[in-house]
């Protein structure tokens, strides 16, 4: 697959800090690519270099293979667009005048699309009402409608959900998902809430220190997953006896429950515990989140 | 550039702060000349003069909507946007000095227009040929453009509204009191009453310093253009064709000071 980003050892220095270090990474085309890590990791400083809004110290990237250093990369910005951090949005205007106004950057010549990317992030009723009398959800919903002005190939967002009611939050991910499946547009977010991204992302990419320490597919993301179960039985010696004569790994959690960890043939432990007289009250699977991954990540790289 | 220019000027039509002032320096123009005639209606006041004499104003005024309009735009995240949007620094740059300008320049115009339709008809047209009156509003143009170039160059490399206006309103202040200072000591005359030479008086190669410096200021060069039908004028040798180019080189200064710098800023 094509690569729609790439990041070839790009460090950026503030002073004293190093706020990325050699850092590389590959975002597909169409792909939803998750930038997960704590603050001060250097999201924001990426995804600002990748706007064009700070120089890199060293290293580079390329937009649809276009590089950093090719004065083209300001033509190729025009398919992009992208939210950092506040919204860029005039406070003293409508929703729709802001609209027009990033159409006129962009040069587009009609302004036919506004009324369906104002319907699209549901603020086609608002009306007169200026910006700086909107909610944070909606001064969101509308930067993401300005960043989507002009049909981006490439959407980048930081931190979208930033602010948002739980309804937000849900109606951001609608819209992600559709601009995502149905436009096939590729799309680059930093979140915090690793919940909700885990719901979005089709790829990974983990950063800590300015460092990328993994990058990783959904799908083998899910495989990575250590997966387990929650048993509660009757009888605690004779479901440990068994996991023992089965070869699991099967850690006691109270009287009568324990967890059992790996791929378990469900069928084969209740048969077992069955003829052990030993009766099954309750089963569930247990999947290790992307809140954990990331956390055992970055707690392998702690010194 | 053209999409940047669009732009700009739709912010600025809608920009309250740009018609306030625009009003101000209107009534301005209106009621210092109504002001003066009903003080001296029977002194000589040509158009020369009530026309091009908002230089005392136009400072102040060019450095608050300069710094509102295009603090608006750092605030407000929309120099951000220009540069995501895939327009390069240096036309972002250009097109807030030209907005700047063009700003300023119809902020002057109001006066201007005021003080001619209230004016001209109680104290009579224009004295100097058409080529002397075109000579003098396009060394006004200038000399607001180095105001607007100036004022850019803070907003744009500062990045914060409250306190390039405060920078800009302050050196707006500043060369007005400069140039009132320069003034000051140009007209003080070389002997006393009693004969004896002025201590105040500088020497020649001062006065021909300041003279030089009194041109190049653009409070200075507002004071120039306002006195131009006036026949005591101290200075022995007002170069007024050089004004353009003076105000073309600080123009040109700052407007490449400001491209060196905002090139290299780091923008959040």
């Amino acid at each position: 697959m094509e690569n729609c980003l790439k990041v070839q050892g790009l460090t950026k220095q503030y002073r004293r800090c190093l706020a990325l270090d050699n850092l590389s990474l590959h975002i597909p085309q169409g792909a939803i690519y998750g930038l997960v890590g704590k603050n001060g990791s250097g999201k924001t400083t990426l995804i600002r270099l990748i706007c064009g809004l700070q120089q890199p110290t060293s290293g580079e990237y390329s937009l649809y293979g276009v590089s950093c250093k090719d004065p083209a990369i300001a033509k190729c910005r025009k398919r992009m667009g992208a939210v950092v951090e506040t919204p860029s949005i005039y406070r003293n205007m409508t929703a729709r005048d802001n609209l027009k106004q990033q159409y006129r950057i962009l040069g587009i010549p009609s302004f036919d699309g506004i009324d369906q990317l104002l319907e699209l992030v549901g603020l086609a009723d608002t009306g007169k009402k200026k910006v700086s009398h909107f909610s944070l959800g909606m001064r969101q919903r509308l930067g993401i409608a300005m960043a989507l002005c002009g049909n981006p190939d490439f959407l980048v967002l930081d931190e979208p959900a930033n602010g948002l009611d739980p309804q937000g939050i849900i109606e951001i991910r609608e819209l992600i998902l559709n601009l995502n499946r149905r436009r096939q547009v590729t799309v680059l977010i930093s979140s915090h809430i690793l919940d909700e991204l885990s719901r979005l992302a089709t790829h990974y990419g983990f950063l800590d220190k300015g460092r990328l320490l993994k990058e990783i597919s959904a799908a083998e993301l899910e495989a990575a997953c250590q997966k387990s179960i929650r048993i509660q039985v009757s009888d605690l010696r004779a479901l440990v006896l068994t996991a023992h004569r089965m070869g699991l790994d099967c850690q006691v959690l109270d009287e009568t429950t324990a967890q059992i960890s790996a791929q378990v043939s469900v069928t084969d432990l209740v048969q077992a515990l069955a003829k052990e007289g030993c009766q099954v009250l309750s089963l569930t699977n247990q999947e290790e989140s992307l809140e954990s991954y990331y956390m055992n990540l970055v707690g392998e790289e702690q010194p | 550039m053209k999409d940047l220019l669009c732009a700009c000027f739709f912010r600025l039509w809608k920009e309250k702060i740009f018609w306030a002032a625009m009003i101000f320096m209107a009534a301005a123009g209106f009621f210092f000349t109504a002001f003066h005639y009903c003080i001296y209606p029977e002194s000589p006041y040509t158009p020369e003069e009530f026309c091009f004499n908002f230089h005392w104003l136009i400072g102040v005024g060019s450095a608050m909507v300069c710094c509102l309009f295009l603090g608006r735009e750092f605030q407000d995240g929309g120099v951000r946007n220009k540069l995501i949007a895939g327009h390069s620094r240096w036309k972002v740059y250009l097109s807030s000095l030209m907005v700047n300008t063009a700003a300023s320049v119809l902020l002057a115009l109001g006066y201007f227009l005021t003080a001619c339709l209230c004016g001209m008809p109680v104290f009579g047209g224009f004295v100097v040929s058409a080529g002397e009156v075109m000579l003098l509003i396009l060394s006004c143009v200038l000399s607001v453009a180095v105001y607007a170039s100036l004022f850019t160059m803070i907003q744009m490399l500062t990045g914060s509204r409250v306190i390039s206006l405060v920078l800009c309103v302050l050196l707006a202040l500043g060369l007005y009191l400069l140039a009132q200072w320069v003034d000051g000591i140009l007209y003080a005359p070389a002997l006393l009453f009693d004969g004896r030479p002025n201590p105040r008086y500088p020497g020649e190669g001062v006065h021909g310093f300041l003279e030089v410096l009194f041109g190049f200021l653009p409070s200075g060069q507002g004071m120039i253009l306002s006195l131009y039908t006036l026949p005591y004028i101290p200075i022995q040798n007002i170069p007024y064709g050089l004004l353009p180019c003076y105000s073309g080189i600080l123009i040109a200064v700052t407007t490449g000071a400001g491209l060196l710098g905002f090139s290299k800023k780091r923008l959040h």
